[in-house]
């Protein structure tokens, strides 16, 4: 619970300008705290002592019906991959401190360190789903501000934006397990979880095999699987510490770490299993494939990373979990110890001479039997689809790959389409729901669906930032009065989701107010004009994104589960509604804050400049 | 080292400058009041720049460059040309200018960068987007002159803005654009030859826009006025007039803090008696400025001169069992010599400490640095290593080893070596986990250490064939017991290492100890780049270990700060300026201007040190506006195929120094003093064009010293000191 404190404290140390020194002695204790509360776990892991009541390992407290379980239990494999977690960050720690010095903005890496040790320990010890999401949450928040470390780079923006939506979208699958499993389910402990399949007579049915894909989804992620193996190379935009915690280090790992916390579930379904394997092995290899055409050392290493993730997630589909931690182990540690001497390659190829450069092993294997032509076409190809990611990097109009959204875009972006598009999804929900349901429950399934289209509108909307907010100001109404319809009483959740979504609101008006006749077709830089509406607008952000330090994550947990008790359909419109919320507050505040200014030209540290010693 | 820059005048290159980023060349406003507050530069309340809390104006500039043609476009296709342009783009360049970093390669044709990107979409039997194979087919048949201006006048049908349309092209890849014209120029930069023009990436450039607008986004509708209002918005007031004085100012301040004083100091001149008796022989570098000043307080009997590095020897070095040759001379310099070493060097012997890539116990020096203890206290910085073994005669025959040996002797005006000691002193840095190592080595080495140059020229100077050489042919007398011995100030650590162990016990102890003590001060005075006057170490040994903890942690960027506030080049005699404290600020040639009446020693010392001198002092003015023309903070450097660094994973590579090494300079032009009648510096200077430019377009600032006073070039004639400051 002290462990809690910490990251928060952190946050309003960095939002009201506390200095440098007082923040790196906030690092050290967390990480001495941390430290102890590992010995502490290693001690019960081993059985030498029990669980200390006062560290307070288990709670439960009730809200509108449902349980929220605070857990948290060691066991040998957690503990070893977080001790091996808890070294580098050590590591990293003792090497930022100096690296660091003078540095611009080093204030930020250090209120968001605490945050990934907390979320790390947290998803590593943490035994109820509750605590896991928690965990994984902020260590996503810590992540999208660490790779826009320098804000006022557009590609680094950019690729920020990317990694906020592929996180925010895998995160469901983490948020409905915990949903189903634990609010609808009653699974209340994962270390519980044999005893739970065990009982239940429905667990070979459809909804096993949902749960494990959901907790694979969530894996993919984090962990960088298949169809989202390219965003830890586009991440390496921050300075090297924070790009080996992340993308070499602990975090990297704890998408596959779930899979092997949650293994009872995801062996237990054949088709999970079959699909883990499938997508580890397409990891490994086409991550493998593009690692050889990388030029860039710390693109290498990314991708080089990226396979072993998918290497790891074999070993979790084939039950040799034992290999699989140590694998963790064994690579997070190296991997990120290159990531940080990654500057010596040049000194190191400058003086002990080049590699010679090594065809295809494709030609000279198996395929030399084939006319040289066709050799060359096939290296080509295959040099073609890594350099261009296996077509899944999305480009800049939407697009992913040789697949393109433009029209969608357009579709959405101009009125006259999107009233269209509005009247062929009435037509849809009304004579889906007349058959299903009664009409106040279609009215509001009607409205949150209009909400988030109109949400949807917003962002991708190229107008003024009034006129778009607006708009979302209008969205979030319908789709509040479209939640309320469904339930049919203004309950508990609602209410705290209207309380702090006004406060959002409010807050980000305030923040916005200079700023509302600028465009949205480009990047403004605001945060070098005005850095306190820039942090307010960050609070307001958190606040939307329904991130675990504000309130608002346990007041959407609930109206979820109130939505469940209508609909599974509601509590789904529910989720691409917030989902498609916490995206446009992020494009906003991307768009408006973020971006070059000539004024970030201005190093405001300067150094300390001494005269030198006294002129003849 | 800009050798086309130079030939257009200095103050219209920062007009120039002024225009594509539509922003100063000259730094920031917040800058020139800190200079004001340390009093670099004296500016009245009225002229004062605004801070930037105050300024309220909200620029145009919304991008890296000012590139309005592309922000039209932008606005009419409603997306970021840039961004869907560059990614396939630099990945591709990347791959093709990759030195052995990527596993695999492109296919690289002989024909040059173009015909490689052509031929590996066409063999490619999936698409490369945005590419179509039906127009390849097209453009395959026509010339990459004709194929760019046929796809320009698709994009934007006003041949009129072609001009300003290539130039945004090159602008917003700027650090791709300035590499492949440096290597259309220099093929031989690239160890692993790599052809290219600029034409041919314009051409893949426009290639690649033309096919997103034709095949996805449809070309943008752009009429003539439109173009015209935007285009018109570059003749706008230029930042840099406003500021042009400030520059002016600040140097003028650098100049009356030194230059009255360095009069005096000539004119109060009067030769001593004393004998010399050992001889020191050390690079031009600025950062030996200070050691021999330290050096030469100690005792009389001591003389210093200072030559280029490379020490007139110039070779590539192979290390043993080593493909790469390492260039071992300045960068203008061309050989085909090479020296072999024998067998490997030891770990200690040079600073190649850095921790191996691929070698883990890097995260042992994250904890604890070992800092070695020497026997003796009094000669703690000072150490004996075993010379490297190398193979210099195979690379150089004695006739052209004594025509080296003369070259310096003369141009350093020091014809009768009667000392018995004489120290051949190179220097390098000591410094980990750091893309910049080059930046900190010898400059006259291209970067490396000139340790080994010092062996070469040391080991031909002790042969008596040589010696014979030099008195029958050159008139170079040395004396039968002087002795050359080679080594190598490390100038993170301020150590130095002689290279001939067997002599650690023979040599004179008196020497060695004031060798020491010199270098003892030179850390004393190098404290206050670190910490404030009132919190300096006073313990030698503490002073010791936290250079030696600068040099060999991974996790610091500041090793040392190089170069930093250089002004000053003085080519002179030393003995005469040896009462005088540069501080750090010059480079120090040693030349004798009355054994040089007809200027081909001058000659020969000015080819090698305006270029490289001016070099260094322009790639730190210049570095100093950061993230404009330098390559931003050290802290996210991304290593791109080992021949650039970039930020991020497809950026455009960085040129310039980063941050963390320029923090602390002064911003000036270098201030080139030299001891010569006015007449001979003009004719000497007149008669290579290439240098010649340097002074009339101003990129550096001459000065003489002859007849008792010191006069300024301005493009008007010689200017008296008091007229010009």
């Amino acid at each position: 619970m002290i462990l809690l404190t910490l990251p928060l404290l952190s946050l309003v140390m960095f939002l009201f300008h506390w200095n440098y020194k007082a923040l790196l002695r906030l690092n050290l204790s967390a990480l001495v705290f941390s430290g102890a509360y590992l010995i502490t776990g290693g001690l019960i892991a081993s059985q030498v002592v029990p669980w200390p009541s006062w560290l307070g390992h288990h709670a439960e407290w009730q809200f509108e019906g449902d349980f929220y379980v605070w857990d948290q239990h060691w066991s040998p494999l957690e503990l070893a991959v977080a001790t091996s977690a808890y070294l580098v960050m050590l590591a990293s720690y003792i090497f930022s401190t100096r690296y660091f010095y003078l540095e611009k903005e080093a204030r930020k890496f250090f209120a968001l360190f605490p945050i990934i040790l907390f979320g790390i320990l947290t998803v590593t010890s943490g035994n109820s789903l509750d605590v896991v999401l928690i965990g994984w949450e902020n260590v996503g928040l810590a992540s999208i501000f660490l790779i826009s470390f320098y804000a006022f780079r557009t590609r680094a923006i950019r690729n920020t934006v990317r990694i906020f939506i592929i996180y925010k979208l895998c995160d469901i699958g983490l948020l409905l397990d915990s949903l189903f499993a634990h609010h609808e389910k009653g699974l209340h402990t994962i270390n519980g979880l044999p005893t739970w399949l065990s009982q239940n007579t429905w667990s070979s049915g459809n909804t096993i095999h949902f749960l494990a894909l959901m907790a694979i989804l969530a894996a993919c992620g984090k962990s960088a699987l298949f169809p989202f193996f390219n965003w830890p190379a586009r991440a390496m935009e921050g300075p090297t510490p924070s790009s080996a915690l992340f993308y070499g280090g602990p975090v990297l790992h704890l998408g596959v770490f779930l899979l092997i916390k949650l293994k009872d579930l995801i062996l237990i379904s054949d088709l999970a299993r079959w699909v883990l394997l499938s997508l580890g092995l397409l990891t490994f290899f086409s991550a493998r494939l593009v690692s050889h055409t990388q030029s860039t050392v710390k693109g290498h290493l990314a991708y080089k990373a990226v396979s072993h993730i998918g290497l790891i997630s074999i070993w979790v589909a084939l039950n040799w979990i034992k290999l699989a931690v140590l694998h963790i182990v064994m690579h997070m540690i190296y991997r990120s110890i290159r990531l940080i001497i990654s500057p010596s390659v040049a000194y190191e190829q400058a003086h002990e001479g080049l590699k010679i450069q090594k065809k295809h092993p494709l030609l000279e294997g198996p395929l030399t039997w084939l006319p040289e032509r066709w050799q060359s076409r096939i290296y080509n190809t295959l040099f073609a689809l890594s350099l261009q990611e296996f077509f899944l990097s999305p480009s800049e109009r939407g697009g992913i790959g040789v697949f393109d959204f433009t029209k969608i875009k357009r579709l959405l972006v101009t009125r006259s389409s999107f009233f269209l598009s509005f009247s062929g999804l009435l037509f849809i929900v009304l004579a889906f729901g007349f058959t299903n349901m009664n009409l106040p429950l279609t009215f509001g399934l009607l409205t949150m669906a209009a909400a988030s289209l109109l949400c949807l509108k917003a962002i991708f909307s190229y107008d003024t930032v009034k006129s778009s907010h607006l708009q979302q100001l209008v969205s979030t109404t319908l789709f509040v009065l479209g939640t309320w319809l469904s339930l049919g009483h203004l309950s508990l959740g609602l209410l705290s989701f209207c309380c702090l979504i006004a406060i959002a609101f409010f807050l980000s008006f305030w923040a916005l107010s200079p700023y509302f006749n600028y465009p949205l077709h480009t990047f403004h830089g605001a945060k070098y004009v005005g850095i306190n509406r820039y942090r307010v607008m960050v609070v307001s952000f958190l606040i939307a994104a329904g991130y675990p330090l504000t309130p608002m994550f346990i007041a959407e947990d609930s109206l979820y589960s109130e939505l469940l008790h209508v609909s599974i359909t509601h509590t789904l419109l529910a989720f691409t509604y917030l989902l498609l919320l916490a995206i446009y507050w992020m494009r906003l505040m991307v768009k408006v804050f973020w971006g070059f200014h000539y004024k970030a030209l201005i190093h405001p540290v300067f150094p300390p400049l001494y005269p030198s010693s006294k002129y003849k | 080292m800009f050798p086309d820059l130079v030939a257009t005048p200095f103050w219209m290159a920062l007009e120039e400058l002024d225009l594509i980023y539509a922003w100063s060349s000259l730094l920031p406003d917040d800058y020139w009041r800190m200079f004001h507050e340390l009093n670099w530069v004296s500016i009245t309340p009225a002229a004062r720049p605004q801070s930037a809390k105050e300024d309220k104006s909200d620029p145009l500039i919304k991008e890296k460059g000012f590139r309005p043609i592309h922000q039209l476009v932008n606005q009419k296709i409603k997306t970021s040309l840039n961004e869907l342009t560059e990614p396939i783009l630099i990945r591709y360049l990347s791959a093709y200018f990759d030195q052995g970093f990527a596993y695999r390669s492109p296919t690289i044709k002989s024909e040059g960068l173009l015909a490689s990107f052509v031929h590996f979409i066409e063999e490619s039997l999936i698409p490369v987007k945005p590419f179509k194979k039906k127009h390849l087919q097209k453009w395959k048949l026509k010339s990459a002159e004709e194929l760019a201006q046929e796809l320009l006048y698709d994009i934007l049908p006003y041949p009129d803005y072609h001009h300003q349309y290539i130039r945004e092209i090159l602008i917003s890849l700027k650090g791709w654009s300035g590499m492949i014209k440096t290597a259309e120029a220099n093929p031989h930069l690239l160890p692993i030859p790599r052809k290219a023009n600029l034409l041919d990436f314009v051409t893949i450039r426009l290639m690649i826009e033309w096919s997103w607008l034709k095949n996805y986004l449809g070309f943008p509708q752009i009429t003539k006025e439109e173009l015209k209002t935007a285009v018109g918005a570059l003749q706008r007031d230029i930042p840099s007039r406003q500021k042009q004085h400030l520059l002016i100012d600040l140097e003028k301040n650098i100049q009356r803090r030194y230059l009255p004083s360095l009069k005096n100091c000539l004119n109060d001149y009067a030769p001593t008696t004393a004998q010399a008796e050992w001889s020191f022989v050390f690079c031009i570098d600025d950062r030996e400025c200070i050691l021999r000043r330290h050096l030469e307080n100690q005792d009389p009997r001591i003389q210093t001169f200072g030559t280029p590095g490379f020490f007139g020897f110039e070779f590539f070095l192979r290390r043993h069992d080593h493909e790469h040759l390492i260039k071992q001379c300045p960068d203008p310099v061309k050989t085909d010599k090479i020296i072999k070493l024998k067998q490997d060097l030891q770990q200690n012997t040079y600073p190649w400490t850095t921790p191996k890539w691929s070698n883990l116990s890097a995260l042992k020096s994250l904890f604890f640095i070992k800092t070695p203890k020497y026997k003796n206290t009094h000669l703690r910085l000072i150490r004996f290593e075993k010379a490297p073994p190398f193979d210099a005669r195979t690379a150089f025959s004695l006739e052209e080893a004594a025509l080296r040996i003369a070259q310096i002797f003369k141009s350093m005006g020091w014809s009768r070596i009667t000392t018995s000691l004489n120290f051949i002193i190179g220097h390098h840095a000591t410094t980990q986990n750091n893309p910049f190592f080059n930046a900190y080595g010898c400059g006259a080495c291209s970067g490396s250490s000139g340790a080994i140059n010092a062996c070469v020229f040391a080991y031909f100077a002790n042969d008596p064939e040589v010696r014979e050489l030099l008195i029958r042919e050159h008139s170079i007398a040395i004396s039968q017991e002087a002795m050359f011995i080679p080594g190598a100030h490390d100038t993170t650590l301020d150590t130095v290492t002689f290279y001939s162990e067997f002599l650690e016990h023979k040599l004179p102890l008196e020497v060695l100890s004031y060798l020491s003590r010199a270098l003892e001060q030179v850390q004393q005075e190098r404290q206050l780049d670190y910490f404030p006057p009132t919190q300096q170490y006073s313990d030698p040994e503490k002073l010791y270990k936290f250079f030696w903890k600068q040099g060999h942690a991974i996790f610091q960027v500041r090793p040392e700060y190089g170069h930093n506030s250089v002004a000053f080049c003085y080519i002179g005699d030393r003995e005469k300026v040896k009462s005088f404290s540069f501080e750090r600020k010059s480079f120090l040639q040693s030349y004798d201007c009355s054994s040089d009446p007809d200027g081909i020693q001058l000659e020969g010392i000015l080819k090698a040190a305006i270029p490289v001198c001016a070099g260094i002092s322009l790639d730190y003015f210049f570095s100093r506006q950061n993230l404009l023309l330098g390559a931003g903070t050290k802290l996210s450097l991304n290593i791109n195929g080992l021949f650039s660094i970039t930020n991020g994973v497809e950026e455009d590579i960085l040129p310039g120094l980063c941050y963390q090494m320029v923090e602390r300079h002064i911003p000036s032009r270098i201030n080139f003093i030299i001891e010569q009648n006015p007449e001979l510096i003009l004719e000497v200077l007149k008669r290579n064009e290439s240098l010649w430019n340097y002074v009339k377009n101003e990129w550096i600032i001459l000065w003489c010293y002859w007849e008792r006073d010191i006069k300024k070039w301005t493009n008007d004639g010689w200017v008296t000191l008091e007229d010009s400051l």
